[in-house]
């Protein structure tokens, strides 16, 4: 089964990411396919690349790279959202004139149309809110 | 066509969470989803006349909701247990729990946002 992703919730005031996370390996190990996942509302936070995790904690953001690099599951950051809450590619900062870039690797910024699509084209869609 | 339910349970002006939900069921209703909108909780709120985010520098819910038929997205529902004394917009149908379960059961996805 094919399955889209949406987490919404912020990485450390909520266990939105921790449970994604957690679906999406249990869903992968069982045999079925994460194609996208997509970070919207405050969710966008974990793709901010300036965040130092303490050392006792799990980087959020590293796991979801790890995702990435070991399945090939693509992370799409909703842009406008991820624009208001400074998380910013060199696409972007260049046009707005910001001097630096905040987007962890791994992560792409996307229209909300990326989300949409990747709907249709998937068996389900779960949705991990804050 | 696909049908798609967005759940608004958060007040107006708790930051943008409301305003990101709606603009991500229009840009559904761009991809030619059917879809659908109901107010609940706090989200009842978002139906009140008269919202004036420029007060706080924000963007009023209710301006995106009174614009969501250019979007043809006209199936929009309010909570009957969560309904008060405050006046509901003439085109949106009031339903009971059970009535929104038959909505939800209807769709094929369901945005349900941050709580």
């Amino acid at each position: 089964m094919n399955y889209t992703i949406a987490v919404l919730g912020s990485p450390y005031s909520s266990t939105a990411h921790i449970h994604a996370l957690k679906f999406c390996t249990a869903a992968i190990d069982a045999g079925n396919k994460i194609t996208r996942v997509f970070f919207y509302h405050d969710g966008v936070y974990v793709a901010l690349n300036s965040r130092v995790p303490p050392q006792d904690e799990l980087d959020i953001t590293k796991a979801w790279f790890e995702l990435n690099n070991s399945y090939n599951v693509e992370l799409d950051v909703c842009i406008a959202n991820a624009l208001k809450r400074g998380i910013i590619d060199p696409t972007e900062a260049e046009r707005y004139e910001v001097p630096s870039t905040t987007l962890a690797p791994g992560f792409e910024l996307v229209g909300l149309g990326q989300l949409i699509d990747a709907m249709i084209n998937s068996d389900r869609y779960v949705e991990f809110p804050a | 066509m696909k049908k798609l339910l967005c759940i608004i349970s958060n007040n107006p002006f708790e930051g943008s969470k409301v305003i990101e939900q709606l603009e991500a069921a229009m840009v559904a209703a761009v991809f030619d989803f059917d879809v659908s909108v109901l107010f609940t909780g706090n989200g009842m709120n978002c139906l009140r006349e008269y919202q004036n985010g420029d007060l706080i520098g924000a963007r009023s819910p209710g301006k995106l909701i009174s614009g969501l038929d250019m979007y043809e997205i006209n199936n929009l529902f309010a909570c009957a247990e969560a309904v008060s004394s405050q006046k509901i917009p003439k085109n949106v149908q009031i339903i009971d729990l059970q009535e929104q379960r038959t909505l939800i059961e209807a769709q094929d996805f369901v945005l349900g946002g941050a709580a």
